[in-house]
Formats: structure tokens, sequence, C-alpha cells
């Protein structure tokens, strides 16, 4: 409320919410300019931005992927406003990165560049806003700022993902922005495991690596990192496991029969011998799919021990056998025949993986076999082996 | 004599290459030594429980099993003239020969294919006189093993 005595001067009008906002003004009488809410004409000052910010500052984007950027403003105020959709967006290397009107960053290829905005939609805070001619100028408006930033080359996978300790495997990193020169490209992945670049393409790294026997088993982080025009951008890390043997599963156990080898030779035995199938496991209980391990077994008998490699009966018997490329492998024959009966025959197997010279323990079976008549028996480890002739 | 230490010095070289021992592993192999193979097979007067273990080292044997039966017999041999082996033990013998040339491609040494040791020492066992009882399957091992070298070129 003006009082009535006050016959001139100078007021500012602000909304309680904002610098938008309608309001509205009663007067009696008076001379009222309704843009610029002044009596007279004279150069003032509008409200409006004071400072640009661009997020993200500063940018990092994979090539081939998409980051969204935005800008606001600052008014002198203090009010801030989000004004990435008004302002127009431009990139400094559109060969490394691009920009469209919506603010959506696009990774071209591996380099450094910088995007830009302008915004024309808001006046300038401390400019000049009347329309008085002798005034400098008329509503300022503009402003905008930068960032810079990178694009990196990206890894979306690794196949395989795993692998066995003491061992060397191709393994195929997928991914984008790898470029097409071997000696740009560096994988790192810790110490333990070697790697060694066979070809490179835009998209996938063909490498191998050398697992130490001495590695640590457990999780590694696998980056690349690629050189282009003089500058080297690292990717993301994905995960590579390196598998200790570590335990035994029991897949199948089948009762050889009489004749044949590896079984009891005739009907008028006692005893039992069994074909074993076993499934190697890693220390997380993943199946360890490689056909690098040789199954040993040191046994101890009533009548003493022997150690050696597991042998698997099928096609013929064989004691040199690996594990399947699954990781699989029979143990056969597996238990004990006599021409006299069996009363609580106990043998003890333990069984290890080797693997290039070094030995894993996964399992120790305590077998007990029973055998009271001749073409009958029985054979189990108390646990997860149980088998009747 | 001389046969028995020829094979035995050819079983040796092929059993080096079955042994396969890792780093740490308390090794006591009985594919590098076929004496000590069967001589768990034939303990207890060639009535021992004959464990799966040992039963698989025995298919990989062939000739390799007889010369290890040879020096586990002769092991014991006080004199030339003197044995004691029983009737069990040489029907647990025939067990192991008939094992040992089950699976003639499981014998992965070659020269152990062919049954030079096993052919003297089924002659000799058949000699004893504790043999009487056993004659009949002396006589159907000796078949097998005939059979058996006739369909094999000998290993020099």
């Amino acid at each position: 409320m003006i009082p009535v005595s006050v016959r001139e001067g100078s007021g500012k009008l602000s909304g309680s919410l904002a610098e938008n906002q309608h309001i509205l003004v009663a007067m009696d009488a008076g001379t009222y300019n309704v843009r610029k809410a002044t009596c007279v004409f004279r150069c003032i000052t509008c409200n409006g931005a004071v400072s640009f910010t661009v997020a993200a500052n500063p940018f990092a984007v994979a090539v081939s992927g998409t980051l969204q950027m935005s800008m606001k403003d600052r008014w002198n105020t203090g009010s801030t406003y989000d004004v990435t959709s008004a302002s127009d967006w431009s990139s400094s290397n559109t060969s490394v990165a691009t920009v469209d009107q919506t603010a959506l960053a696009h990774g071209i290829s591996v380099g450094g560049a910088t995007l830009s905005a302008f915004d024309y939609s808001e006046p300038l805070g401390g400019q000049d806003c009347n329309y008085y001619p002798s005034c400098a100028n008329d509503m300022a408006v503009g402003g905008g700022g930068s960032a810079p930033g990178t694009v990196a080359p990206q890894i979306t996978a690794i196949a395989p993902d795993q692998g066995l300790i003491g061992t060397t495997l191709p393994v195929i990193i997928s991914g984008k922005g790898f470029g097409t020169i071997p000696g740009n490209v560096v994988v790192d992945i810790g110490s333990g495991i070697a790697v060694t670049i066979a070809s490179v393409t835009d998209t996938a790294i063909n490498a191998s690596f050398a697992i130490a026997p001495s590695a640590a088993g457990g999780n590694y982080l696998v980056q690349v990192s690629v050189t282009a025009g003089g500058t080297t951008q690292s990717s993301n890390s994905e995960a590579f496991y390196v598998q200790i043997p570590s335990y035994l599963l029991e897949l199948s156990t089948s009762v050889i029969a009489n004749g044949v080898p590896g079984g009891c030779s005739t009907a008028s035995f006692y005893g039992i011998e069994t074909d074993v199938k076993y499934q190697v496991y890693d220390q997380r209980t993943y199946a360890i799919a490689s056909s690098s391990m040789t199954p040993w077994e040191d046994d101890t008998f009533p009548t003493g021990s022997g150690s050696g490699k597991v042998c698997a009966n099928s096609p013929v018997p064989d004691c040199t056998i690996n594990t399947a490329s699954d990781g699989t492998y029979h143990d056969a024959p597996v238990g004990v025949c006599n021409t006299v009966a069996l009363n609580n025959y106990s043998f003890t197997q333990v069984v290890s993986m080797l693997v290039n010279g070094a030995k894993y323990k996964v399992r120790t079976n305590n077998f007990v076999v029973n055998s009271t008549q001749s073409n009958h028996g029985t054979i189990t480890n108390n646990y997860d082996i149980n088998a009747t002739r | 004599m001389k046969t028995v230490l020829i094979l035995a010095v050819a079983s040796l070289c092929c059993g080096a290459g079955l042994a396969q021992s890792p780093q740490g592993a308390s090794q006591a192999s009985p594919c590098s030594n076929p004496e000590e193979t069967v001589a768990v097979l034939l303990a207890d007067n060639g009535r021992a429980p004959i464990p799966g273990f040992f039963q698989k080292r025995v298919v990989g044997l062939g000739d390799a099993a007889a010369v290890g039966i040879i020096q586990f017999l002769g092991d014991r041999k006080a004199t030339v003239s003197k044995d004691s082996t029983s009737t069990e033990e040489i029907r647990r013998v025939l067990l192991i020969i008939q094992i040992a040339f089950e699976a003639p491609n499981a014998i992965q040494c070659s020269e152990n294919r062919y049954p030079k040791a096993t052919l003297v020492l089924l002659k000799y066992l058949s000699s004893l006189p504790t043999a009487g009882p056993v004659q009949d399957d002396l006589r159907g091992t000796a078949e097998m093993i005939e059979k058996l070298k006739a369909t094999l070129k000998p290993s020099k």
C-alpha cells in the first residue's frame, strides 16, 4: 500500500514464489508502465540469469554409449532453472562425441571433446532490460556453459568369465571402442594373470589369459585402456573369476557287471565294484568346465596304501584320464571283490585334482563294503554313494 | 632267469611313463612297480581282497603282471629247487593274469601287450605239485593267452 502522500518514487513488486508469477496491481491513479512497472523511462536492470552450469562436468561416456547432459542457470535472486531443453547444444569434436538438441550425448570414438550449451530463453541478470531508447541494451538474453569430457572404450562381456588356476585359456573381451591396433590396447587384470592379445577389432579383443599356479582364487577386475590421438582412455571394469578345484560332487554311481573289466570276475565272487561319475566344482561350488585337471587318488586299505591317477573304465580301462571339457570324469572301478565274504571292509580314498604341477584336494571318501553272499555286495561312503550288487 | 631280467627292465622302462607324481604328492605308485601291485593281491595266501584301485592297475599291466608275479614268487624262494606257492596263490595268479590281459587296448606299454613272460609263468605254475586242483583253470587261462597271442605281433 503506497500512502496517499507519496507522490513519486520507485518500488519493486515481487511475488513470493518466483520470478514468473501473476501479480495483480491495483492503482487508483498514476502513470504506470505495464511491462516495466515503472512510471518513468530510465535504465534499470532486470532480474535474470547470472551463471550457467553444465552437467556432467567433466562428462564421460562410452563409445556407442549415451549420456544425458543438462544445463541449469542461476538467477541473481538465487533461484535456479533447468534450461536444458531451451538451449542449443554443440560438440567441439564431433568425431569423438556428438550431442543432440535433447542434450543426449553420444560417444563416437575414443578421445576428448567439450560439449557446450547456450540458452537464449531468459534474461540476463544485471543487464538493461527496458525499452527506453537511451539505454544500452534491450532485454539482454543469452548465456551458457560447457563441460569437457572423454569418450572411453566399453567392456560389455568377457567370455569365458572364469578360468581354472594354472591354465591358459582363450578369452574374448566384447565391447566397443577398442580400435583395431593391438599395440594401442592394454588389458589390465592385475598380478597373477598374464594377458596376451592376439587380435583386436573395435568390438572384440581376442586374448589369452595365463593364470599362474600361484594366482589367488576369486575375482579379478578386467579393464581395457585404449590410446587414440595421444590420449589414453580406460574402460569400465568387468570381473573374471579364477577357479580353484575345491569340491567334488557325485553325479551317479553304477555297478560294474561281473566279468567285464573293472567288475568282479564271476558271480562266485563277493563284493562290489562301481563306476562313479563326478563333477569338479570351484570354491563357489560352480562347475569347473575344464579338461586340464587330472584326478589323483591317495588310498589307504587295511593291507596297505596306494596312490595314482584315477582310472576310468570306458571305452577301455584307462589310468591316464583327465576331466572332460565339462569338468566331469568317471572313477572305475571303485569297490572291492574277493573269493570270501567281506565284513565291513573299509578303505579311504582322498581325491585331488592335479593342475599344472599343483595338487588340490577335493574330496575324501570313507568307503565301507559288505558282502555276505557271493554275487551280492553293498558299498557306501555314508554320505552320497550307496550301491548294491 | 635271463628272460625275467629282460622283461623286468622293459617293465620298469614302461612304468616310468605311467608314474607321474605331482609336486608334494606322496608317491607310492603301483604303476611303476608291478611286483608291489601283485603283492597286494597275492597277500594272505592269495585270499586278500581285491580293491578296485589295484584291479585297475593290473588291467594296464599286461605281460608286466607276469614279471611282477615272478619277482614276487622269486623273492620267497630260498633255493632254486624249493617253491612254496600254494594252490590258492596259483588260483589268484591266474586271476591276476586274466585281469591283466582282459583289455589289451588298455595296456599302455606296447611291449607288455605280448604275453612272453606270461607263457613262461603259466608253464612253470603247471609244473608245481600244488597245481593239481587248478589244472583246469591253468589250461583255461593258457588257452585264453594263446588265443590272444595269435592275434598279436611280438614286440622286439
